[in-house]
């Protein structure tokens, strides 16, 4: 993987790619800093499945806050120690919960303000879980579709000729697929 | 502007013009039903986006980093001390037949991972809950004999559901009951999508674990062809053990 490695070797490259929704931007995440993750939550009274969750929240926050505009590079903090930050945090807040004192390893602060509220806002585990089973409950048509068009912003045109359908079509299809989506959901928090 | 679902999803998409986004943003201002429908399709936008991001960090751990760490169940000394002792006792058949599977039981163990399982919804009393949801529950404890069990009940009044059919299936890969595995793994129909991918996957590993290397080749080229196929990366690997396994 020494192309990958090359290619994100700076910060800016990284974040556009990102941004782009690059799959080797995130494939460079994992390989460069899941193992450190990993020996500190094994450290911590965690498993491997344990660093795999922690990491992939720490992912998913930093994917939805590049995405929407609300994380900004700045020069003093490079994206991966930020990661890594969030998700070591995230194990911390998960052990405090759990009854757990101390915590070997953590000697960095969740002092920024903007540090915090990211921190906040963090979709935890449950809420992953919850909106992938929303979403696997549509059809494979409809999760296509949705898929293509939210997360790999592809036209609407790309995505009727993928389909070998008319753009009215899709679009209409989109509209019915994202309103189902958004009933069951409704459905679902009716009944709690 | 009268607002319905349409404009909703035009304006999360940004498909209004600037007059119309403040008209929208004026109305629901002062709505709270219409503030509750933007909401929820917000949430719905948020689960298209996490489940397809989701989806790829879980292809990517498990291509790249899950080989790498868990122990091989069986050590390889425990096969070469039976197929010595077979030796001894001279059963030449049993040899021939220990020998030719034993590679491809090592490689059977060295590429099975037990799948996740789904997550289920967590409802409440009144919630319609799907036909695997409890039984999925004990296949993602790791209670396979109560999985199989409750998955074949639901199979009983669901014969053609494919979710339901891929993880029975795959609980009974792991109680070992191969022939019958193997059965429900067939069946699990094509436009089921990623359940039908699966399904391939593993159906691969059983005919590797069965000796039957040949059938899981032909499957794994099969798999490995499609680009956009979860496990095409991993079957390639496989294909590339198998070679090597053999050769020798």
């Amino acid at each position: 993987m020494e192309l990958a490695y090359k290619k994100f070797q700076t910060d800016k490259n990284l974040y556009r790619a990102i941004q782009r929704n690059d799959r080797t931007a995130l494939k460079h995440l994992y390989e460069t800093h899941f193992e450190q993750v990993a020996f500190f939550v094994l450290q911590n009274n965690g498993d491997r499945d344990d660093a795999r969750d922690v990491f992939q929240e720490g992912v998913i926050a930093l994917w939805t806050n590049i995405r929407d505009g609300s994380y900004e590079m700045r020069p003093d903090t490079k994206l991966s120690t930020y990661l890594i930050k969030i998700c070591k945090y995230r194990w911390y807040e998960h052990l405090k919960s759990a009854g757990y004192q101390r915590t070997t390893g953590l000697s960095e602060e969740m002092d920024q303000p903007e540090e915090k509220s990211f921190f906040a806002q963090m979709i935890h585990r449950e809420e992953i879980e919850y909106l992938e089973g929303l979403f696997g409950r549509l059809g494979a048509q409809c999760q296509k579709i949705l898929r293509m068009f939210y997360y790999e912003e592809k036209s609407m045109e790309t995505i009727a000729r993928s389909f070998s359908i008319q753009e009215n079509s899709a679009k209409n299809q989109k509209y019915r697929c994202m309103k189902k989506l958004k009933e069951l959901h409704q459905k679902h928090s009716q009944t709690l | 502007m009268k607002i319905n679902d349409s404009i909703i999803q035009q304006y999360l998409d940004g498909d209004l013009s600037e007059d119309e986004v403040r008209e929208f943003e004026k109305q629901i201002a002062s709505d709270p039903e219409l503030q509750r429908e933007l909401e929820a399709y917000q949430k719905a936008r948020r689960a298209v986006e996490t489940a397809a991001l989701k989806k790829d960090l879980d292809q990517i751990f498990d291509q790249d980093l899950s080989d790498e760490h868990t122990d091989q169940p069986v050590p390889r000394r425990y096969w070469a001390l039976a197929a010595s002792l077979l030796l001894l006792i001279g059963l030449g058949g049993a040899l021939w037949w220990q020998l030719n599977t034993q590679p491809a039981k090592q490689l059977y163990s060295d590429f099975y991972r037990p799948d996740r399982g789904l997550p289920s919804l967590m409802g409440g009393e009144d919630h319609k809950l799907a036909p695997w949801e409890d039984p999925m529950v004990d296949y993602k404890r790791g209670q396979y004999n109560e999985a199989a069990l409750g998955f074949s009940k639901a199979l009983g009044q669901h014969p053609a559901n494919d979710t339901v059919l891929l993880y029975l299936g795959l609980s009974e890969m792991e109680l070992d009951r191969l022939d019958k595995g193997l059965n429900h793994l067939q069946s699990v129909k094509k436009n089921s999508g990623n359940l039908y991918q699966k399904a391939q996957w593993y159906k691969a590993l059983l005919w590797l674990k069965k000796g039957e290397i040949e059938k899981s080749r032909k499957l794994l080229l099969e798999i490995n062809a499609q680009d956009d196929h979860p496990y095409s990366q991993k079957a390639g690997r496989l294909l590339l053990e198998l070679e090597h396994s053999f050769e020798e």
